[in-house]
């Protein structure tokens, strides 16, 4: 059981929380149609799926749509909604520790393996809350026995995370550290590029609008010492529109295509 | 009708009255396998004069030929081409985690259209054949020059609007 570096890059696609089912989800059509349009004719081996988990529907997702639609509501009011940030974090909060949580984490993480098995390198991108999946998915897959030798990239279930309007730096996620590979050569690092929009209000967790000020979000997380293994980059991206829309707006952004060819290349 | 102007003042909301800008210019010169070949520079903006300071993303220089995406990302040292694994520093002093910069500015938000000069210094190195080569601007002592034009555009999402990596003719 090894990565093949002869087989197809995969990208696999971790949505965040949407509206309808399994079927309404095209994520991966949408990336895939961002990487091809990119390479303007140029040759990749590259293919790209879903993880979709809208059928695995408890109370906590229907109240993370709330909060959604509470954002879109305020904004559309111009009324302060501090409170939807006390609401987010009972949401994970929940999230965290909830079975339904845990049912999406290990889903992930066994498809995954099922790539694993199948030998394609693969890249995971992740949205919004499905960015909490996917960094806590990989971080338990390092920290699982067998997998992540430093120095043997064949041994990596994950070449690479790639986060999009990502809420995992605000501290109510109570996520701050990744879990380090170990020593090695030192050659070689798994690398995980966020991509944030300065006025995505799930990012930053200010709903007025306010811009984001700084270059980082989860560059903190590489603090766990000299054998920690991540390649951690913070990219701040213009989407071209504001609040929400940015949130949105990052699937057919050219510059994030143009990095996916670089990276899946 | 007694919604409308309420729609029209949400969507201005929205928007910040964006308007959406994408600088670019292209060199012809050598990479780092000596092929002549032209490099793609560009970066995008938006203006929301109503609500929002100007916003931009990172600069990125798209190689003919190679599927690398050469960053110039705006740091608080300046704006800088922060290392990958497979970037190697061959000019320079041994500061690995800088492998060029853009020279003249601090925040890509004063740069402007006409020259733009940016140094090269890392060559790619694949770590094992899980990386394929991505050859880009050939590292040397001396800046790069850009001539860059600003362009308005409706989105950056429609194809078109931003440029795409320079079409390979000859591999």
């Amino acid at each position: 059981m090894a990565v093949d570096a002869t087989k197809p890059k995969r990208i696999l696609v971790v949505h965040g929380v949407e509206a309808g089912t399994d079927a309404d989800q095209h994520q991966d059509i949408d990336i895939n149609k961002l990487i091809t349009t990119r390479l303007n004719g140029a040759p990749l081996n590259f293919e790209t799926k879903l993880y979709a988990y809208e059928n695995i529907n408890d109370t906590a997702q229907r109240r993370f749509r709330e909060v959604l639609a509470l954002f879109t509501t305020a904004i559309l009011m111009q009324r302060p909604v501090d409170l939807a940030a006390d609401i987010v974090g009972d949401v994970v909060i929940a999230l965290q520790d909830g079975s339904t949580a845990r049912t999406i984490r290990q889903g992930l993480v066994d498809r995954i393996l099922e790539t694993y098995e199948e030998g394609n390198p693969l890249y995971l991108l992740a949205h919004s809350l499905g960015s909490i999946y996917a960094f806590d998915a990989v971080n338990q897959l390092v920290d699982t026995h067998g997998y992540f030798d430093r120095d043997d990239r064949k041994t990596w279930p994950v070449q690479g995370l790639v986060t999009i309007g990502s809420p995992v730096g605000l501290r109510m996620f109570g996520r701050n550290r990744v879990v380090p590979l170990g020593g090695g050569t030192k050659s070689k690092f798994l690398r995980w590029i966020n991509y944030w929009d300065r006025t995505d209000p799930v990012v930053s967790g200010s709903f007025y609008g306010q811009p984001n000020e700084g270059y980082t979000i989860v560059e903190r997380f590489a603090t766990a010492g000299a054998d920690v293994g991540w390649l951690i980059q913070d990219k701040v991206v213009d989407v071209g529109r504001a609040w929400l829309e940015a949130h949105v707006g990052y699937w057919t952004h050219p510059g994030l295509g143009d990095d996916l060819v670089s990276l899946l290349g | 009708m007694i919604h409308g102007p309420w729609l029209l003042m949400a969507l201005l909301l929205l928007t910040g009255c964006a308007h959406n800008y994408v600088y670019s210019g292209v060199l012809e010169a050598e990479d780092s396998t000596g092929k002549m070949r032209q490099h793609l520079l560009y970066w995008n903006r938006t203006e929301r004069p109503v609500w929002f300071d100007t916003v931009e993303g990172s600069i990125r220089m798209l190689p003919q030929c190679s599927a690398n995406t050469v960053p110039y990302d705006e740091q608080p040292s300046g704006i800088v081409f922060r290392t990958r694994p497979t970037d190697k520093k061959i000019i320079g002093p041994a500061e690995p985690a800088i492998c060029g910069e853009v020279l003249g500015a601090k925040h890509i938000q004063d740069l402007a259209e006409g020259r733009v000069e940016l140094t090269v210094l890392c060559v790619d190195t694949p770590k094992d054949d899980l990386d394929s080569p991505k050859p880009y601007l050939k590292a040397r002592g001396e800046p790069y020059g850009f001539t860059v034009s600003k362009r308005e555009v409706p989105n950056f999402s429609d194809p078109g609007n931003v440029p795409m990596r320079p079409k390979c003719q000859s591999p």
